[in-house]
């Protein structure tokens, strides 16, 4: 930002600070910046999951009509709410496939939002902490840790990057960096618009053409005549990127991910939403080192007017339905693909979580929307380790205070303890804080803010979620 | 809790409708401009602080030892003439301090260079051997005037300005207009204090009709359908469109980010970050935003559509700037920094200055900024960064006007800044010739190989010029220029084929190929224009990916693509003519005899698959996609 700050920053941490989108490929074996980490052990992980998608549903979803559904003088005549099970009440309208599949996940009700501005909200939600701009360069997203933590367990036919989101760059806090992890922990952001056409396809043909330029590329690039060397010094500064991407394009499995059939479309939605979740299943279903996926599904939940206004290009009826196709296609074709150990489906061994940044106004305002709200909302967990058919958590009659917790801590749970939740199904230890960063601040893995007084937030996960 | 008692405020219909739309992206532009939420602002400055995250110097010397040959150590500390006032001041520091410095850039390397920093094009073949050819003095000069001349350099430097401003499509109509009037002021190189001027001072029935109007007249939120009223100038939050005018007015013209201070007081916030702002008040951002505060812009109504003309009627009769005349705010959290009630006059921030009695506002604000020292600094900072890959202040919005010189100093050459903000100002404020003046020196001039072991100490001083990713036009025209498959975009009914001829990213529009070439131009650092010009400087597997797959290279390099591939194997050329013609058009050099060799194996296999495969490989090599 500034040389005052710069100064801050010992340079052999600016020497990895380079190249937005590096993958993890041939760095496994050596963390190039061994982290000094205090509190390690003071966590028990669960390491009851091997992937986790997390379904980030941008600009916030209104709880009391989806997963918190509360009957009021506004709810439309047609949602056609029904008692799925004893409690839950749905909206066949909304969410006809989740009603059926209810059994297959969990719902959280009594999360608090720490924010309530889209960009601040989505960063916490991306980093697990409020935006500190005194030190935001140095905090990666979170995927990025998983990233970092699950590089020992790479192996040597990974060729995907640990962490693929999508559609994130076109969040309001945008794709995150990995802050003070080394540059190969940082996710690839794949734009679910673009990448289909571009990686996608028949390649046949196209590989060997690939293969015959990549040899040209290469030969040329390897000619080293004396002052007249095509490159500098530090070469392998630049070419390590092209050698990453290379060994992507070159990987029979990469296109794979890319195939949509007409089938999938329909079934999940042929937009960035529907498209995002097509893209994480065959990410997983190729099994080459991809075990975090994060989908942005489009800021399309920011219902401030008119939110069952069908005329409205996306009014609730279209979110919501679209949400349902995409996520519960998701879930069921994970629950039908074997996962890696015998006896598993995949989504035994994958966390799904779809969260807002916050919650929305319990009462309707005068222009028939819901503003952005704190005080109570709604998660959703399913695989993973996580019991299916649970609601945990309580509010009251409008929603709009939490009245039981639903889990063994008297203060509301925060994305935090969905983060501390996603570390522990991981097998990640979510107390660690690494004290050697840039800054000289510690970075705690889960944040423990103090929330007023006394209260500090807990460091727990969510653990009634788990089975 | 407290939002559901808050929600039955009346007002709060008016704070609602306007934060219906939320930001979009702008690879799926939107026929209607969507109007921004109140809390926008306060966002994007956040925003900010992320996306300005990173070391420009290091990352530009990173860059370059990667990119750049060494240079053979005998040549370290070789005289080079001193041709102008920079030369003189950056080689006394060089010698002073003891500090090698590389030699003077080789033809190739200087033409590719110059050509991309004065069009954004890479010289053609022809172009290079020609220049390479001309024996007579000063040919470097008259190439530097010949590329400044051309309609290539206004694009090229108007695009950049339309990064800073930010003119997107949410400028509307307006934005084609101030693309072709920004041009025509660099191409006859009008007083950048007059063009300041004009973009801050008019006032129109229909904005529109001003091209320069464009800057205030973006971004409007009068846009709602729930509105009954257009004179109720709270429909949309007036405070805060005018708030961030003001941020943009700072930000480029005198080179301070007041984002943070427009929220809370620098005190307690800034301290490690700004010395200068850690002094300013909220009080004092709203003294500089009170500039705009009788401005109204006003949105004519259309009974029929129930909503408001995107064209505004600017004028200055409004009430002034009062905090107490807010919109509401929608949410607690934008209700954390709400303005408090009471009215502010304007003063200047950077002197305290006050308008003089019977002088509008807005033309006060304009001529205390052209006159003061700071305009002068934070524009050549702007071209100086542009063009030699770091600048004295990086980001360009970041200067510490508490540490403008001593011991503690921020710029990294003082006297250089200092003398070309002199030179700027004594010479009428004129872009093109600041541009021409730098481009001339020995300084812009040196290679980029350097002699002898790099050390990030030497950055401040300019020893070797830094290499420079290209930016997202910049690839996407070059690709098209190299292959001769041009883009075809429409911009105003006629067809533009280089991006840079286009008044906003958006103007790729979504058809065709748009959207890969929006991927590609978004991996080198293109913004959409919301949000300030990102200006990463760093190579990354996306980019790769993308050189490697994209259509927009791919479907180009095919001899089937009727472009330069299919004219050189139907050429009678031999394969070691193809592969020179190659080699200039993408690198400004001939192939060594190593290269040759390995490109003539190619294309002796197969003359129209060769010729494909090497201009793709060319097109794939750091050497291409970096200007140094």
């Amino acid at each position: 930002m500034n040389r005052l700050l710069n100064d801050l920053l010992p340079s052999r941490r600016d020497a990895l600070r380079w190249g937005g989108t590096a993958l993890a490929t041939t760095w496994v074996d050596g963390l190039v910046w061994p982290l000094q980490v205090s509190a390690q052990g003071r966590s028990t992980p669960r390491g009851t999951a091997r992937n986790c998608i997390f379904i980030e549903l941008g600009g916030a979803i209104s709880p009391m009509d989806c997963w918190d559904f509360k009957e009021t003088r506004w709810t439309p005549k047609d949602l056609d709410v029904t008692e799925v099970s004893k409690g839950l009440y749905l909206s066949q309208t909304l969410f006809p496939q989740l009603a059926k599949n209810m059994h297959r996940v969990s719902l959280v009700r009594s999360l608090q939002a720490p924010e309530l501005i889209h960009f601040n909200g989505q960063y916490h939600t991306q980093t697990g902490r409020s935006l500190n701009p005194a030190v935001a360069r140095e905090i990666p997203a979170f995927g990025s840790i998983v990233a970092y933590e699950l590089a020992s367990q790479r192996r040597e036919q990974d060729s995907f990057p640990t962490y693929v989101s999508t559609n994130l760059t076109k969040a309001r806090a945008g794709s995150l960096g990995a802050g003070f992890l080394p540059t190969w922990a940082t996710g690839l952001d794949l734009d679910p618009s673009t990448v289909f056409a571009a990686f996608g396809g028949d390649m046949t043909g196209a590989n060997q053409v690939m293969a015959e330029r990549w040899r040209l590329l290469t030969e040329l690039a390897g000619i080293n005549e004396g002052q007249r060397a095509a490159m500098g010094q530090r070469a392998a500064d630049y070419q390590t990127f092209y050698d990453d991407a290379h060994r992507l394009l070159n990987d029979a499995r990469w296109p794979k991910v890319f195939n949509a059939s007409t089938e999938d479309t329909q079934r999940y939605g042929d937009d960035e939403f529907g498209l995002g979740c097509i893209l994480a299943r065959n990410l997983l279903a190729q099994n080459a080192g991809t075990r975090m996926i994060y989908i942005y599904d489009g800021d399309r939940w920011d219902h401030h007017a008119g939110i069952f206004d069908k005329s409205a290009e996306w009014n609730h009826y279209r979110t919501c339905t679209r949400l349902d196709k995409g996520l519960v296609s998701l879930i069921n074709d994970l629950a039908a693909a074997p996962g890696q150990a015998p006896g598993k489906t995949m989504l035994d061994e994958t966390l799904i979580v779809a969260q807002s940044e916050f919650g929305r106004t319990p009462g309707m305002n005068p222009v028939a929307g819901r503003d952005h709200y704190k005080g109570a909302y709604s998660g959703l967990y399913a695989g993973g380790g996580v019991a299916g058919g649970r609601v945990l958590g309580r509010t009251d009659a409008d929603g709009s205070t939490c009245i039981d917790p639903g889990w063994r801590h008297k203060s509301q749970p925060f994305m935090d303890n969905t983060l501390a939740t996603i570390y522990s199904a991981l097998g990640i230890d979510w107390k660690k804080v690494v004290t050697n960063t840039p800054s000289g601040r510690d970075y705690a893995y889960v944040d423990t803010v103090n929330l007023g007084g006394a209260a500090m937030m807990e460091s727990d996960e969510i653990g009634t979620l788990f089975a | 809790m407290f939002a559901v008692s808050w929600l039955h405020r009346p007002s709060v219909l008016i704070a609602a409708a306007t934060c219906l739309y939320s930001a979009t992206v702008w690879t799926q532009s939107r026929p209607a401009t969507p109007a921004p939420a109140p809390h926008e602002r306060m966002e994007s400055a956040h925003e900010e602080m992320l996306r300005d995250a990173g070391d420009r110097g290091r990352d530009a010397a990173r860059l370059t030892n990667a990119v750049a040959p060494a240079a053979d150590p005998a040549a370290a500390g070789r005289a080079v003439p001193r041709r102008n006032f920079i030369d003189e001041l950056i080689f006394a520091r060089l010698e002073h301090d003891g500090v090698p410095h590389a030699g003077l850039a080789g033809d190739d390397e200087f033409v590719r260079r110059v050509y991309f920093d004065a069009t954004g094009l890479p010289p053609s073949a022809a172009d290079v051997r020609a220049f390479v050819a001309d024996a007579s003095p000063g040919k470097r000069d008259r190439l530097i005037e010949d590329l400044l001349a051309r309609d290539e350099f206004a694009e090229q430097w108007a695009w950049y300005w339309g990064d800073l401003l930010r003119m997107s499509n949410e400028a509307g109509p307006g934005a084609n207009g101030f693309h072709y009037w920004f041009k025509e002021q660099l191409r006859v190189d009008r007083p950048y204090t007059a063009l300041v001027h004009d973009v801050l001072t008019p006032s129109s029935k229909v904005h529109a009709t001003l091209p320069s109007l464009a800057m205030i007249g973006r971004s409007n939120q009068l846009k709602s359908r729930f509105v009954e009223s257009v004179d109720d100038y709270r429909i949309s939050n007036r405070l805060d469109h005018i708030d961030a005018l003001a941020i943009d007015v700072s930000r480029v013209f005198l080179g301070v980010n007041t984002s943070c201070v427009s929220c809370h007081d620098g005190a307690l916030h800034l301290e490690s970050i700004n010395h200068y702002l850690a002094d300013r008040t909220r009080d004092e951002f709203f003294a500089m935003s009170a500039f705009f505060g009788t401005t109204r812009l006003i949105g004519n109504w259309n009974d029929k559509s129930r909503n408001v003309d995107r064209d505004l009627h600017v004028d200055d009769l409004g009430a002034g700037y009062d905090g107490g005349n807010d919109a509401p705010f929608s949410t607690m959290a934008e209700s954390q920094f709400p303005r408090p009630k009471g009215a502010h006059a304007p003063a200047f921030m950077l002197t305290g200055e006050t308008p003089r009695a019977g002088y509008e506002p807005r033309a006060e604000l304009a001529r205390m900024i052209t006159e003061h020292p700071q305009f002068a600094r934070a524009t050549v900072n702007i071209i100086w960064g542009r063009l030699m890959s770091v600048g004295f202040v990086e980001p360009h919005d970041a200067f510490d006007l508490s540490r403008l010189s001593g011991k503690d100093a921020q710029p990294n050459n003082v006297a250089l800044l200092e003398a070309l903000a002199a030179d700027f100002k004594t010479n009428g404020f004129r872009l093109k010739r600041t541009i021409r003046t730098i481009m001339q020196s020995s300084t812009y001039q040196l290679s980029s190989r350097f002699p002898g072991e790099w050390n990030d100490r030497f950055i401040p001083y300019y020893p070797r010029h830094f290499a420079r990713v290209l930016t997202g036009p910049e690839v996407v025209d070059a690709v098209s220029v190299v292959t001769g498959v041009p883009m075809r975009f429409s911009l105003g009914g006629e067809t533009m084929t280089r991006v840079k001829q286009l008044a906003t990213p958006q103007d790729i529009g979504r058809g065709g190929e748009a959207m890969a070439i929006d991927a590609l131009m978004q991996s080198f650092f293109q913004s959409n224009r919301r949000t300030p010009p990102q200006a990463g400087n760093r190579p990354s597997t996306l980019q790769a990916l993308l050189m490697m797959k994209s259509t927009v290279v791919n479907d180009r390099v095919l001899a089937s693509a009727k472009g330069r591939v299919a004219e050189l194997v139907a050429s009678t050329r031999t394969p070691g003519e193809i592969i020179d013609e190659l080699y200039l058009s993408t690198m400004a050099r001939t192939p060594s005899p190593a290269e040759a060799a390995v490109a003539r194996r190619t294309l002796a296999v197969d003359r129209a698959r060769g010729t494909e495969d090497l201009l793709w490989a060319l097109l794939n090599s750091p050497e291409f996609l970096v200007s140094r």
